[in-house]
């Protein structure tokens, strides 16, 4: 990572509690201007409390909470949501159902006092921008679900927040507009100069949009890092489930990063850094064959433990096959009290 | 597997028992049978009357226009005030337990003139804050408290609207985007939350406008007694004290006005009332919006509106008599021994009856035209011909009645069950139409599927959900029929007094003690009859918004 900007979002020791449950525990975050956090956990992880906690939607019980240096909660301070320049676009759009695409998207403006025919100008802008020009005069429930995000996308950034929170944004969304929009939100994120934070349950969209995946459980923050640090590199292995596939196996570590099995340390192994059909590999049996579209998931079973196996092009063994695998990179997980696998 | 796919498909959409032509034919003769003997027959005929006399009719409003005055001003004050009192109220209780929420609700539960005979023993001269501080409500007897009681009795109205509106709709989170995109409290509230919750206004304010044109018990109790006479009252004043053809006629011309006067707004109701309800249950979190200081305004409205009242009726019951301290050196049970003797109890037998007769009757028709309502466009016909007596003033319908059966069943028991339930039909038919509306027809296949026959694949799949909607309706009929007092004090013969009458003539004869007691009783049952329906969050069905 290069060298990072001061931090626009500073959470320390941010503790919430919701209907007398502790919801967030003693949490520290930073986010940087013009960079993108995504927050990645289960749901109740307590991804959109602190979220809300940013946002000012709900308080805080200990801990502090800062945006471009200022103290907005803690502390015995409280900055309402409307004065912490703040964007935020909801899973749910909660687009105004009685007002216009156009007027949705001014509305920030016309609340601060601009002038109105300013405000509409700068709308349109944005409308433009984001390819909803002719939808101007429409209401939201005669958009679709991705223009409707668009929409709430173009209220959160017309104002020029310092903070963009994005709350499951693309929840409700098909699976072409899930690829395309975190995309077009990182962008803006980058081109605003804004910090963002963006909450999402599914690892691959964290790592799209994001230049510090953080992952959370249980209202902690287990591991926050580089998309590919957390990706090849996780801290436990909870946080290696969360963040895509993975198989956990006893075996020993290699100088060059690849792996013996079996062994006697505990290894974290992603699918595709395991090899199939190696001359003087690990003997293993096919459980069960998953066609994945771009290549084939196995689940072996093998004297190391239960392995999965990605390799391109169509199924070539069925299950109950025989074949020998080897395993050319692993991860050695830190040595904690896990149980689970 | 032939036979099971047969089965499943011989299910239609919205099947149920209905399978078989027999009972569905059965079904459909019984309800037009019923709707056409208890609805449309003496609507019809009061129609009649006013095609067939229209000068009869207005010679009677001529004769008479302040009744008319009375209540256009009425609804006019008691309205608006009664809309911004539930909005306040219902932004408050947002996140309220039961408690407050029953508390709000208690005027639409306590009979109308229940409370306004408790608001006399608690603001009215020698009541308990006269006893207490010396103050009296000026006007209490007049235009002041039959707006005033009209008023609060009316707030429960807009109150279950917006709170249906608050919890259906995503109001919270719209109001964050709001807050986010730089509004503060003040402007969210005038630019997103009212605008929001515009439907759910309109739709309170027609109910309330609607419910106070039509009540009789408020302005019988407080406006008679000063001379603030009412289209209602009025009607009760032409029939009741006079025999001749000619106050007849008048009653009948009123009515139509009040007909008038309601139908319109009632019409538009049906339009107002179809926002879709979609509880995303358990989407509470947070605070209240308005926080404690809100929370014990709250509580005081609901002390200063019923609680006060109530307690001042129970203490005037319990006072051996009229005038001395109400402290518990002067406290009997007298009043209650008065109460549940004589005439009063034969009365309280005839209520009963009343009650539970027509709740019987009301559940079984209002299941099978809920029935037929999902099946046929016809069926909804039929239904909408069934609610119009419920959206129409009691006087009005208990003038249809006279017109259509005095002739057989004056002053009868009979005449007044069968008003009740062409009344309370809709009532019943809605929580069960309901229940229906949210079943799917897979609970019924997965049933036949394993193996059991039509009837006992209704009873294992349909059965279960339905069982609590039909136990509201029964319950919601049986209070409504308990303490209905505008229809049965128009058709009540010397045979044939309810609990309500007797309560309104102990009033009227000034024995304050008795009718206390009798308020209190009735109040009790009342109470204790609703606190399943408030608990069970439906408080809609009490409104007919659902």
């Amino acid at each position: 990572m290069s060298e990072l900007p001061p931090a626009a979002v500073q959470c320390r020791g941010v503790a919430v509690h919701l209907g007398g449950r502790a919801v967030l525990h003693d949490l520290d975050l930073d986010v940087a201007a013009g960079r993108v956090v995504a927050l990645l956990g289960a749901s109740g992880a307590g991804k959109s409390t602190l979220l809300n906690a940013i946002a000012g939607f709900i308080p805080i019980e200990a801990g502090e909470i800062r945006l471009d240096g200022r103290l907005v909660a803690g502390g015995g301070a409280f900055v309402p949501p409307e004065r912490r320049r703040v964007g935020v676009v909801f899973q749910d759009y909660a687009l105004w159902p009685h007002m216009t695409v156009h007027q949705i998207v001014a509305y920030p403006l016309i609340v601060r006092g601009a002038p109105r025919h300013e405000a509409g100008e700068r709308a349109e802008q944005w409308l433009a921008r984001l390819g909803l020009g002719d939808l101007a005069g429409r209401r939201p429930d005669q958009l679709s679900g991705g223009q409707q995000q668009r929409v709430g996308l173009a209220r959160a950034l017309i104002a020029e927040p310092r903070v963009l929170l994005c709350d499951e944004p693309t929840a409700n969304l098909d699976a072409r507009l899930r690829t395309e929009l975190p995309g077009e939100i990182r962008d803006e994120v980058v081109r605003s100069g804004a910090a963002g934070v963006y909450v999402t349950h599914d690892p691959s969209e964290a790592f799209t949009v994001a230049d510090v995946v953080a992952v959370l459980e249980a209202g902690r923050i287990l591991q926050a890092a580089g998309p590919a640090e957390v990706y090849a590199r996780p801290a436990s292995q909870t946080v290696a489930a969360l963040t895509g596939l993975a198989s956990f196996v006893r075996g020993g570590l290699r100088p060059d990063g690849s792996a013996e099995l079996p062994g006697g340390t505990l290894l974290m192994v992603r699918p595709e850094w395991v090899d199939l059909a190696v001359d003087g590999g690990l003997q293993a049996r096919v459980v069960d064959v998953r066609f994945t579209g771009d290549g084939t998931l196995y689940r072996l079973d093998s004297d190391a433990g239960c392995l999965l196996a990605h390799a391109g092009g169509e199924p070539r063994w069925g299950a109950g096959a025989a074949v020998s695998c080897a395993v050319r990179r692993a991860w050695a997980l830190p040595q904690q009290p896990e149980t689970s696998g | 597997m032939q036979g099971v796919a047969t089965a499943a498909s011989r299910v239609p959409r919205r099947a149920g028992i209905l399978t078989y032509r027999v009972p569905q034919l059965l079904v459909w003769v019984v309800c037009i049978a019923c709707a056409a003997a208890v609805v449309a027959f003496p609507l019809g005929r009061l129609v009649w009357q006013a095609v067939d006399a229209p000068a009869a009719s207005l010679g009677g409003v001529v004769a008479s226009t302040s009744p008319l005055l009375h209540t256009l001003v009425a609804v006019a004050i008691s309205t608006p005030l009664a809309v911004a009192l539930g909005l306040a109220l219902a932004l408050v209780c947002q996140r309220a337990g039961p408690a407050l929420r029953l508390g709000v609700l208690l005027p639409l539960i306590v009979p109308p003139f229940v409370s306004a005979f408790a608001w006399v023993q608690a603001y009215g001269a020698a009541g308990l804050t006269d006893h207490l501080t010396g103050f009296v409500l000026p006007g209490l007897f007049g235009p002041v408290g039959v707006i005033l009681l009209l008023a609060v009795n009316a707030v429960p109205f807009p109150f279950a609207t917006v709170s249906a509106a608050l919890l259906a709709g995503r109001t919270r989170r719209l109001e964050e985007a709001a807050r986010a995109s730089g509004a503060d409290a003040r402007k969210v509230f005038t630019t997103v939350t009212l605008p929001l919750l515009r439907p759910a206004l309109a739709a309170g304010a027609v109910l309330a406008a609607v419910g106070a044109a039509s009540d009789f018990g408020i302005p019988a109790v407080v406006g008679m007694p000063g001379h603030f006479s009412t289209l209602t009252t009025a009607i009760y004043a032409d029939l009741s004290f006079s025999a001749d053809r000619a106050s007849f006629a008048a009653a009948i011309a009123q009515a139509l006005l009040l007909c008038l006067l309601v139908a319109p707004a009632a019409a538009a109701l049906g339009r107002l009332t179809e926002t879709p309800v979609a509880p995303d249950g358990g989407a509470v979190r947070g605070t209240g919006r308005a926080g404690r200081w809100g929370l014990s305004m709250a509580w005081l409205y609901v002390a200063v509106v019923s609680g006060v009242p109530l307690l001042a009726t129970v203490l005037v019951a319990l006072t051996r008599a009229y005038g001395l301290a109400p402290l518990p050196v002067n406290w009997s049970l007298v009043h209650f021994a008065a109460a549940v003797t004589g005439d009063n109890v034969v009365a309280l037998g005839h209520s009963v009856a009343l009650a539970l007769a027509a709740a019987a009757a009301c559940c079984v028709l209002g299941g099978l035209l809920a029935v037929l309502a999902r099946r046929s466009a016809a069926g909804r016909w039929l239904q909408t011909l069934v609610a119009l007596p419920f959206a129409l003033p009691g006087s009005v319908i208990a003038i249809a009645a006279i017109l259509a059966w005095n002739q057989p069943l004056h002053g009868t028991l009979l005449i007044i069950g069968l008003a009740y339930v062409a009344r309370f039909w809709t009532l019943a038919e809605r929580p069960i139409g309901a229940a229906l509306g949210g079943l799917s027809p897979s609970r019924l296949r997965a049933a036949q599927a394993a193996g059991a026959g039509p009837l006992r694949a209704w009873w294992v799949g349909w059965w279960p959900a339905l069982a609590p909607a039909c136990a509201a309706a029964g319950l919601l009929t049986f209070v409504q029929a308990f303490h209905e007092l505008t229809i049965s004090s128009l058709l009540y013969g010397p045979g044939s007094t309810t609990i309500a009458v007797a309560v309104l003539s102990a009033d009227q004869g000034g024995d304050v003690g008795t009718t206390a007691a009798l308020a209190v009783l009735l109040a009790i049952v009342s109470l204790l009859a609703a606190i399943p329906l408030v608990g069970s969050r439906r408080a809609s069905v009490w409104t007919g918004t659902s």
